[in-house]
């Protein structure tokens, strides 16, 4: 298993928000990870992230024990990730946003200091901007781009240091059907064709069924269903925990 | 580009030719502009770049000059003093910088402001190494390649090297790799850290590497005034210093040369005030931090601005 | 044993006037969102008021003390306010830090330039004298300074945690958005910060500046030793800045005694690198969630 987590809990003043979650993802699946609102979903995230120290409970990275590791020992160890709001550099190029997304992860500090300018990582960068079809933007600001392209340099940025793993928070908020649309496939193909695994975080269950392969249901911090999306999409609980919540 | 390259000639050429016309006192402002225009760029990678609120850039200066002025004349020569006290500028940053950047902001203001009274402390009271409140008298000028720059017009040129080398290192390390992630700290250090990078190290190197300007700064401003004692260092000068940065735009790269040559010559013009110069200078910052916070070169970019939308 | 009694007293003494002065900056950080450089001088200001309330104005101390008092809420409270704090609100915490250090080294000058360089003496309003306490003779005047002030502090704190009007200045402190939801009046409340804050000033001028007389430069540690209290104590917590006014007090004059007179500064920088070190958030503060 890529990832395992195992019984998390998270009490916030008396409100247990995840009450014991344990889900393991397989090396090269993207899952889902849904939850009405209020279900604990972010709370799980920000756990395993180190955003937030669980009150129990253990996150192994394939076998090795990544609980409560801050974020940039998280992001060496090949967690990548994006977030609910948008986190670009506005005021770096598109180019240099993904240059520094990729920069801290092979070297020393002080050979960066000696490097050439894109530490070698110009032939990524040019590759993920054309997948995510930004090359036209190379050296624009990225506080000048649409908030659609602004979404897909936030992803490419998460995949510049080639991590094994990388979750999502809540890609589709704000964006548009067709821009949704796209960065799904180009999700799906990325995953497909380089292998990356992927955690999504959503409540837009379209966008779950369609491009995932196995979905988990979060409902007042437990998960009340695993499995393949159509059959997550018919079973009762889910119906229940979303109609009758 | 183009238009760039031809504005720093054109800067470059007046900065030679025009002590050619200044009696000594001219020059000797002019060459306090060069190395308060190090000290507050050194600041500006801290404040501009790193985003952090530092009060102690007088300390660091006093630092590089006491160090160099102690380590000259011990056979060592200016040459090899320079680099130590440069060096022990940027080693005491690390050492400051540690505890100081565990917390933030309006924090590290306060242990910068601390840090500074106590460097000031620490030269009054050890007189058997600092001469105490007397300083260290009879430094010399060092000679290039054999050399003098005992003159007012040579150690000028002597300070306008010294800035055109900093200068040179601080747009190249910009441009480095080092440069965009202390961009990307300054933007969204949540979204730094989140991609590897070491938030905490590059703020502390920020911090210590603007120190180490300081520090190079101070080792020439003894020279230059040929003593040194505590009185030039103390809070008064960190704030000229802060405001060379924030009156030139922080993390603008020319506003400390404007920042520097503003707060230079403001007590010279002030000058006709006599006493109440310092009451009379102390208002203005206080009404320009009102009226234009984000600096000169703010202003000067809005107006920019409008020129070319209306072109 | 003696001199231990009577550092102590003169500690708690020094102490409660650094916890005068590090509450009201506490409080105008955290309600008013105003980060104050001059505080310090804010302290020396209103003994150069007294003073010349007495010999241009020919009053008798009491008096001249209440209309100091006046002229502070004026002054360090509502004008500062009005003249520096507002227009500043609008821009980042650098350009206040600038503009109030400014501030500090304005009153200091004005003060220096227009009445003097010199030291000044000082009424005694409190008793003076010493007191004998089972064979130790303890100064009468440090420990009346010590109950005035940790009266006035304990005061504040009962006002901060038992009246509405309190209560919601701590409401305005934690969550100003939630506090307008609520219906707390907020200008009204951020408005008596500033007054409060000018009150402390002013008792602790009338306290301090007998021992240490009237000098354009009494800020200048005074105010060191009062941000030190704050964020020793806690920089969200009143409370926090009493402990540490006294802590830092106790230390200041234990150290000037027995350890070196010359660096007795430096030892309460010591206590801040240390505290930095193993508790951030400060001896009662509470401690923030992880940003990074």
């Amino acid at each position: 298993m890529l990832l395992e987590v195992s019984g998390i809990e998270k009490r916030f003043s008396g409100v247990q928000a995840v009450a014991g979650v344990s889900f393991s993802v397989a090396q090269g699946e993207i899952l889902g990870v849904i939850g009405p609102n209020g279900s604990g979903k972010s709370t799980l995230f920000n756990c395993i992230l180190g955003q937030l120290r669980p009150d129990a409970g253990r996150v192994r990275l394939e076998g090795s024990d990544v609980t409560g590791l801050a974020p940039v020992r998280l992001a060496r160890a090949g967690i990548g990730r994006t977030f609910q709001m948008l986190q670009v550099f506005g005021r770096l190029s598109v180019r240099q946003n993904l240059l520094l997304a990729g920069q801290e992860h092979r070297g020393t500090r002080l050979g960066r200091l000696l490097a050439a300018p894109d530490c070698g990582l110009g032939g990524r960068a040019e590759e993920l901007m054309g997948f995510f079809r930004l090359g036209p933007l190379a050296d624009a600001p990225a506080a000048s781009l649409s908030y659609g392209q602004q979404k897909l340099l936030d992803l490419a940025m998460a995949l510049m240091p080639e991590p094994r793993l990388v979750l999502l928070d809540e890609p589709a908020g704000g964006v548009n059907l067709t821009m949704l649309r796209e960065m799904g496939e180009l999700l799906v193909r990325w995953n497909r064709e380089r292998g990356t695994t992927f955690v999504v975080i959503e409540h837009n269950m379209d966008f779950i069924l369609r491009h995932t392969s196995r979905v988990v249901v979060l409902a007042q911090g437990r998960i009340i269903a695993d499995g393949a999306p159509e059959a997550v999409r018919r079973d009762a609980t889910v119906i229940e925990a979303y109609l009758g919540g | 580009m183009m238009l760039r390259a031809l504005l720093v000639a054109a800067g470059l050429a007046v900065l030679v030719l025009l002590p050619l016309g200044l009696k000594s006192y001219g020059i000797y402002l002019l060459s306090l502009w060069a190395l308060n225009t190090v000290a507050a760029m050194g600041l500006n990678l801290t404040v501009g770049q790193a985003g952090q609120v530092s009060l102690a850039q007088a300390a660091f200066v006093a630092i590089g000059a006491y160090t160099a002025a102690l380590l000259a004349p011990l056979g060592l020569g200016f040459w090899l003093a320079l680099p130590l006290a440069v060096g022990v500028a940027f080693a005491v940053g690390l050492v400051v910088g540690f505890p100081a950047l565990r917390v933030q902001h309006h924090h590290l203001a306060f242990v910068t402001l601390g840090f500074n009274a106590l460097v000031i402390l620490v030269l009054r009271n050890e007189e058997w190494l600092t001469g105490g409140t007397y300083g260290i008298s009879g430094i010399e000028r060092p000679d290039i390649l054999g050399f003098s720059t005992f003159g007012a017009l040579p150690f000028y040129y002597l300070c306008l090297g010294v800035l055109g080398a900093a200068s040179l290192a601080m747009w190249w390390l910009l441009r480095s790799p080092w440069g965009r992630a202390f961009a990307g700290l300054r933007d969204n250090p949540l979204r730094a850290a989140s991609l590897g990078v070491d938030v905490r190290a590059y703020t502390l190197l920020a911090f210590a590497i603007g120190s180490a300007y300081g520090g190079l700064s101070g080792a020439f401003l003894g020279p230059l005034v040929e003593y040194v004692d505590p009185t030039p260092f103390g809070l008064e000068t960190s704030l000229a210093l802060l405001l060379m940065v924030v009156v030139g735009g922080a993390g603008s790269f020319w506003g400390p040369f404007l920042g520097a040559a503003l707060v230079t010559l403001l007590p010279e013009w002030l000058r006709v005030a006599e006493g109440f110069y310092l009451m009379l200078y102390a208002l203005l910052v206080m009404v320009l931090m009102i009226l234009c916070p984000s600096g000169l070169m703010g202003v000067l970019e809005r107006l920019a601005g409008r020129l070319r939308r209306a072109s | 044993m003696d001199q231990f009694l009577q550092l102590l007293v003169a500690g708690l003494a020094t102490g409660a006037v650094y916890a005068l002065a590090a509450m009201g900056f506490t409080l105008l950080w955290q309600t008013a969102g105003t980060i104050n450089f001059a505080q310090g001088e804010f302290v020396m200001l209103p003994a150069f008021l007294m003073l010349g309330w007495m010999s241009l104005g020919g009053l008798e101390p009491w008096p001249a003390f209440a209309l100091t008092v006046l002229c502070s809420l004026l002054l360090l409270g509502l004008a500062f306010k009005r003249a520096l704090a507002d227009p500043l609100m609008r821009h980042d915490v650098l350009t206040m830090v600038i503009a109030t250090i400014a501030l500090g080294l304005f009153l200091k000058e004005s003060v220096k330039e227009l009445w003097s360089n010199e030291a000044q003496p000082f009424p005694d309003l409190l008793p003076v004298g010493s007191l004998q306490l089972g064979g130790v003779v303890l100064s009468l005047r440090d420990i009346v300074v010590f109950l005035a002030a940790a009266g006035l502090a304990l005061g504040l704190q009962l006002f901060l945690a038992r009246t509405r009007t309190g209560r919601s200045m701590q409401a305005v402190a934690q969550n100003r958005e939630v506090a307008r939801i609520v219906g707390i009046d907020v200008p009204r409340m951020v408005l008596l910060t500033f007054l409060v804050n000018a009150l402390l000033v002013s008792v602790a001028a009338l306290l301090v500046t007998p021992v240490y007389l009237a000098k354009f430069d009494l800020g200048e540690s005074l105010g060191l030793m009062a941000f030190i209290a704050a964020i020793v104590g806690g920089f969200n917590q009143t409370r926090g800045a009493l402990v540490g006014g006294l802590l830092v007090g106790l230390l200041d004059n234990f150290s000037a005694a027995y350890l070196s007179a010359a660096y007795r500064n430096a030892f309460p920088l010591l206590l801040l690198v240390v505290i930095i070190l193993l508790r951030p958030q400060g001896l009662l503060g509470r401690a923030e969630e992880r940003q990074v």
